[in-house]
């Protein structure tokens, strides 16, 4: 959790954004309210839908950038269009994440 | 400067004293006993006497468990409000970067600026909130 906020690579903050999700799964699943294994389950799955826009996203940046490393990205200059796109995946990958009204389940 | 380094370090330290010093712990007796309930005896004596050894050990272990993460995770906020202390806000540039270049398969570089050290903050103070509400 903490190393999300630390690591300076954006594939390793993907990695360490991804890894609270099996934790989240037990938790919902053993500690759960009514028909908790079922909603355990829809929420890995909503959840890992949703941040596989934001690892497309970050291939694309690593793809025309050549590197994930975070210091050289914020020097990196995108078109406009393509900057577009990874504003929509990364937000998708967000949103879900967070209380977005017509994207939480 | 490694701080950010100890900052990740002290949690894995404590899940590590946590996971080996108890082997013979709840978890293994509970995987234990599932599996004789599988078997379906787990209605004999044997299993009964079990369950009250477990029944004293368990809540010395819960204790001892929760020591160890409140004291992992009050480390880490005192660490936490030292790298703040020791944060320059006059810089846009990430500071305290821990570069393992020992590691050849993969650049594992930490760092952090204006923005992350606020959320490594609030990280590190809520986990002792906490576990003291719990």
């Amino acid at each position: 959790m903490l190393a999300v906020f630390l690591v300076l690579d954006v594939l390793l903050f993907y990695i360490f954004f991804e890894s609270i999700l099996p934790p989240l799964f037990i938790l919902i699943g053993l500690f759960g309210s009514s028909n908790k294994v079922r909603a355990s389950f829809y929420l890995f799955l909503y959840t890992l839908l949703g941040s596989l826009f934001l690892l497309l996203s970050i291939l694309t940046m690593s793809a025309i950038a050549g590197t994930t490393y975070f210091d050289v990205l914020f020097k990196c200059t995108f078109e406009y269009t393509t900057q577009i796109f990874l504003f929509c995946g990364i937000f998708i990958a967000f949103a879900v994440k967070t209380p977005t009204i017509f994207l939480n389940n | 400067m490694s701080l950010l380094y100890a900052l990740l370090i002290i949690p894995v330290i404590g899940i590590f004293l946590i996971a080996t010093i108890d082997n013979f712990g709840p978890t293994t007796a509970i995987i234990g006993l599932q599996k004789d309930q599988y078997k379906g005896i787990h209605n004999s004596a044997k299993t009964r006497l079990l369950l009250s050894i477990i029944g004293k050990d368990y809540e010395n272990n819960i204790n001892y468990y929760k020591n160890i993460a409140l004291g992992a995770t009050l480390l880490n906020a005192i660490l936490s409000l030292i790298i703040y202390i020791f944060f320059d806000f006059s810089n846009n540039q990430f500071q305290f970067i821990y570069a393992n270049i020992d590691l050849s398969f993969y650049d594992i570089y930490l760092g952090v600026d204006g923005i992350s050290i606020y959320f490594v903050l609030l990280t590190t103070i809520i986990m002792p909130i906490a576990l003291v509400s719990n």
